[in-house]
């Protein structure tokens, strides 16, 4: 099995911002991977591995075969959580090699070895066929993209399918009504092959030739027609046994980067400015399946007949993307382009921009490669200002949330912006999906979708879900009572980490808690955060130019969250407002019941007092003044047998059981819980008897003994755990006896 | 925070052992015998918590009990007679790493160990400490122990055991620095397999005396107990032994006890004909001699050399 890359063994004896350090010591950390990537033309978007196993072993019932499964599927997720797709993709027989090496290397005997190999064949039924398995590499955010990029592309090839079978059928009926208007139709030679070898046998085509007379009333299409007809069945004809799925374009900058490998199943692309090259490789796309579209259009009018070339011919001529609808669209391969974050904020932002607002679909992905971004234009906020382009913030440590983006953009036809962070920088020492996890949490990568599609205002456009605790300005958790900044984060960040220093000794006076200087900045004192490792906490005095992007990234998240409608300061000024003025009714309301119900209550004791005080006569000259008051009943002293004493009450009260009596006097069974594992039974039988895994007993085959074997191994028992049931030999010799012996057990 | 679960830790062992990894030799007590139940709860016990076998250490003394090393698939020392304590402790006192099970019978541990019973209760070690009370010498034939009930015919008193019993828990509970008094019977498996449990668990020296009994020469001892099950008092209580009700139902018998009342656990224990079983008494903030005894281990031989060396330096003349 695939060990994990060191880069995910612990942090131990690193110093970790205070809310790291409890993860820095663990070996392992769950985080959702593998990823299950069901084939492309089936199921959901994708399934964390982990979710499966736990939901699979949830129906594994109670025992050790359990926990040798729960412990194995750990093994499981362990290994393959950061493997990073090497070797075969296939899930299925990633799965099987790996449960190998995991029983290899555990060396069981051969019982909990069968056990464990039957326990998990059943797991592998469920993994469908086809599907495939991703861990969290260096190529997760490339692994989800393409993954949503071929489930567009299958919908749109069997989507396809499903349109060209029918009209391909609609053009061979008309070709074939063409041919019946030709002479050369009634020729011996056509009628021969029309009936086949064994028609005609029985038939003289050439006389038959004679008979066949031309149809009245049908006039044979121009030849023109035929030939646009023929060439259309040719081609759709090919279209349709093509199954070669029309391949996403990945343009990136090359190198080392993942998205260059070649495969996964694109046509990859690699050139220094991949922006540049994105609009030239769609048109190419749109290029590719203009002719077929067109052949599409041009066949639903031939078969309704309404194709006229005059006025038709003008038209198909140019007919291009701006022509296609919405399901056409979906036939062009997406192009996806990759490239740096940094590197686009630097140089690439116009060539961005002209994506964006253009008219094609391209999907551009823009890897960060740090936590933070200093003194640069953050590339999703800029992507917004297009506002015709799908942007998201995402990252793959939360697949779910980028997959979705992918598929929105993609789904609705819009050029599409996703900034990713994967985390896997150098030298962080912790994993790169915790890494990346920090940066959103710090928010310097706050996680948004923004669909310029999905409403008209931002409540419908704006989604900021995904990230934790969004009315803070950062989560809670922080050592020093901020939260967990950039600043924290930065220290993940080996490009940042210079920016957070040793407090040398003349400055110790001066350190306030980052949280307390943003409260009140002053020159005269120096933030700083808390760092824990080995030797305890440790101080470091961030950076003014850190503190800058602090206070920027705050600001930031504080106008995302707005736009997504939390803590949205118009919202909760009108909250506010609408609050008070219903305050203010329910007041004045409150107080007018108040006024009336005063007023009844006065009225009614008007009223009844005469009658209430002649009740009160009569009843104190009824009363008994010598009878002894009854006192209150004492509450129940708790005692120490009381609930055996309820329970017995309880069974005693319950219905006598009948059917379970019934069930026993028929079938033997041991109550093995009981059992003490003393030999006694087995040393009888040891075919009727043996030792489950708790080496206790259990019958192995009621057949294997006698009637008297079992009575004997249940009077012999010290634990009284051997019930032997009814005999199933009616015949066997001494059998009333045995009976009588029975009863007691049964 | 940072999207991780509540089930955020993935800690794998490397290695899964199955009952079979804690199996010895082929046990070979007599058929119908108590030992078998406790030498399959203690397997139990520690696959359930997955304890390396090499990280495990059985110590026994003289006894049937004594064969109990022999089947445990794990380190074990058979020692001398009466003095599985003192090896126990030996072993705890510089391996603190591995988990120490001790098998003693009512004559290893309550006649010719007595000396080592009382102070190894006293340093509280962390180990388990299993008597096996089956009121009889039975490796050597029937002869009376000190546990062994008055009137019961033996081959060293053919006319009935003359002196009145030695009550283990009474004696074990007046011992200074117990820790943790339990008492079981290997009859019921769930019961017995609960109290070790909870033994194994505890920081300390864990003493439980098991009600064992002896097919061939005490097998009426425990009868009337197994018959009547009313006839022994389970202790209850939330910090005692958890045992699920299925399988002590039939212990209508029930009193509820702190195990923290020490003046009180001495009581049950000394209450006359009483059978009780459950947790008596525990102290989790006893001091265990083990943490001192341990001081240093970390040393490499060159230190503990230098530290020799300044020692016998100031004999120097």
């Amino acid at each position: 099995m695939e060990q994990p890359p060191s880069t995910t063994t612990p942090g131990q004896g690193k110093l970790l911002p205070a809310a790291l350090a409890v993860f820095g010591t663990a070996s392992h950390l769950r985080i959702g991977y593998p990823l299950l990537l069901p084939p492309p033309d089936q199921g959901d978007l994708l399934h964390p591995l982990p979710d499966l196993l736990q939901g699979w072993l949830d129906e594994v019932p109670e025992g050790p075969s359990r926990q040798l499964l729960g412990d194995t599927l750990l093994r499981l997720e362990a290994g393959l959580a950061v493997a990073n797709g090497a070797g075969t993709p296939d899930a299925g027989q990633r799965l099987r090699e790996a449960i190998d090496a995991i029983s290899e290397r555990l060396s069981l005997s051969d019982e909990p070895a069968t056990e464990l190999r039957e326990g998990l064949d059943g797991l592998l039924t469920r993994v469908p066929e086809g599907a495939t398995l991703v861990g969290y590499g260096p190529a997760a955010s490339r692994d989800v993209v393409l993954h949503v990029a071929r489930r567009y592309q299958a919908e749109a090839r069997i989507r396809l399918a499903a349109e060209l079978a029918p009209l391909l059928a609609g053009i061979e009926d008309l070709l074939s009504v063409e041919r019946s208007l030709d002479p050369s139709s009634r020729e011996p030679g056509a009628l021969t092959s029309s009936v086949g070898s064994a028609g005609a046998r029985y038939l003289d085509a050439a006389a038959l030739s004679g008979v066949v007379g031309r149809k009245r009333g049908s006039k044979a299409s121009s030849p023109a027609r035929i030939e646009r007809l023929k060439g259309l069945h040719t081609r759709l004809t090919a279209a349709l046994q093509d199954t070669t799925p029309q391949r996403t374009v990945v343009i990136s900058a090359g190198g080392d980067s993942p998205w260059a490998a070649g495969d996964t199943g694109c046509e990859v692309l690699a050139h220094p400015e991949p922006l540049s090259q994105a609009w030239e490789a769609f048109e190419r796309g749109v290029a590719a399946r203009v002719e077929l579209l067109r052949d599409v259009r041009v066949a639903r009018l031939e078969i309704v007949g309404a194709y006229d070339a005059e006025r038709h011919d003008r038209l198909v001529q140019s007919f291009g993307w701006a022509d296609f609808s919405a399901q056409e669209r979906r036939q062009v391969a997406p192009v996806v382009v990759v490239q740096g974050a940094e590197d686009v904020v630097v140089g690439g932002l116009s060539e961005l921009c002209r994506l964006l607002a253009g008219p094609y679909p391209i999907q551009v992905v823009l890897e960060r490669k740090g936590i933070g971004l200093l003194g640069v234009a953050d590339p999703a906020m800029v992507g917004m200002a297009s506002s015709s382009a799908f942007v998201q913030r995402s990252t793959p440590a939360q697949p779910d949330h980028l997959a979705a983006g992918v598929d929105r953009a993609l789904s609705g036809d819009l050029a599409g912006l996703h900034v990713v962070f994967d985390g896997h920088l150098e030298g962080t020492g912790i994993s790169p999906w915790l890494v990346a996890q920090a940066a959103v949490t710090c928010r310097s990568h706050a996680l948004f979708q923004f669909d310029p599609s999905a409403g008209e205002g931002w409540d419908g456009m704006m989604d900021v879900s995904g990230n934790s605790d969004p009315e803070a300005d950062w989560p809670a958790g922080g050592d020093d009572g901020v939260g967990f900044t950039v600043a924290h984060a930065a220290w993940l960040d080996p490009k940042l980490r210079s920016l957070l220093r040793h407090p040398a000794d003349h400055e110790t006076e001066r350190l306030v808690p980052l949280a307390d200087w943003l409260e009140s900045p002053s020159l005269d004192t120096l933030p700083t955060i808390e760092l824990w490792g080995p030797g305890g906490a440790e101080q470091r005095i961030a950076d003014p130019e850190l503190v800058r992007t602090v206070l920027g990234v705050r600001r930031a998240w504080r106008l995302l969250r707005e736009l997504g409608g939390v803590a949205n300061g118009y919202a909760l000024a009108a909250a506010a407002k609408v609050r008070t003025e219903a305050d203010a009714e329910a007041a004045a309301e409150r107080e007018r019941s108040e006024v009336a119900q005063a007023e009844a209550v006065a009225e009614a004791l008007a009223e009844g007092a005469s009658e209430a005080i002649g009740r009160l006569a009569a009843s104190l000259l009824e009363t008994d003044f010598t009878a002894t008051p009854r006192a209150r009943p004492a509450p129940t002293t708790p005692v120490v047998s009381e609930p055996v004493e309820e329970e017995e009450v309880a069974v005693e009260a319950a219905p006598a059981p009948v059917a379970e009596d019934d069930d026993d006097d028929e079938e033997a069974w041991i109550d093995a819980a009981l059992c003490t594992s003393c030999n006694d039974c087995i040393d009888i039988n040891p075919q009727l008897f043996g030792y489950d895994a708790n080496k206790q007993a259990q019958i192995l085959d009621p057949s294997a003994g006698t009637y008297e074997d079992m009575v004997k191994a249940a009077e012999k028992c010290p634990s009284r755990c051997i019930h032997p049931g009814a005999p199933l030999d009616p015949d066997e010799p001494g059998l009333e006896a045995l009976l009588a012996r029975a009863e007691k057990f049964r | 925070m940072f999207g991780l679960k509540p089930d955020w830790s993935l800690e794998v062992p490397p290695r899964y052992f199955t009952l079979e990894n804690y199996e010895g030799g082929e046990a070979r007590w007599c058929p119908g015998c108590g030992d078998l139940a406790v030498l399959t709860a203690v397997q139990r016990i520690c696959r359930e918590e997955q304890i390396p076998p090499e990280k495990i250490v059985a110590v026994s003394g003289i006894g049937c009990a004594g064969r109990f090393p022999h089947y445990m698939g794990t380190y074990g020392f058979h020692g001398l007679h009466g003095r599985a304590l003192p090896v126990a402790c030996g072993i705890r006192a510089r391996r603190p790493d591995l988990d120490v099970w001790v098998a003693t019978g009512d004559g290893d541990c309550c006649s010719i160990g007595a000396g080592h019973w009382v102070h190894a209760i006293r340093y509280n070690m962390n180990m388990v400490v299993m008597l096996f009370d089956n009121n009889i010498y039975g490796l050597t034939k029937k002869q009376t122990s000190p546990t062994t009930k008055p009137g019961e015919s033996t081959n060293t008193h053919p006319r009935g055991a003359w002196l009145p019993a030695l009550d283990p828990l009474s004696t074990t509970l007046g011992f200074t620095n117990a820790s943790f008094v339990a008492q079981t019977i290997d009859w019921n498996p769930p019961h017995l397999y609960a109290t070790l449990k909870a033994a194994h668990d505890h920081e300390g020296t864990s003493f439980v005396r098991i009600l064992q009994r002896c097919p061939t020469y005490t097998s009426h001892i425990f009868e009337q107990l197994q018959d009547d099950p009313s006839m022994v008092t389970m202790l209850t209580h939330p910090n005692g032994i958890q045992v699920e009700e299925r399988s002590t139902k039939m212990f209508t018998t029930r009193q509820e006890h702190d195990p923290s009342n020490l003046s009180g656990a001495r009581d049950i224990a000394a209450a006359p004909g009483a059978m009780p079983i459950g947790l008596l008494y525990k102290d989790a903030s006893a001091p265990q001699y083990d943490t001192y005894s341990a001081i240093g281990l970390e040393k490499t031989d060159q230190e503990k050399l230098v530290a020799i060396d300044a020692a016998l330096d100031r004999f120097a003349i």
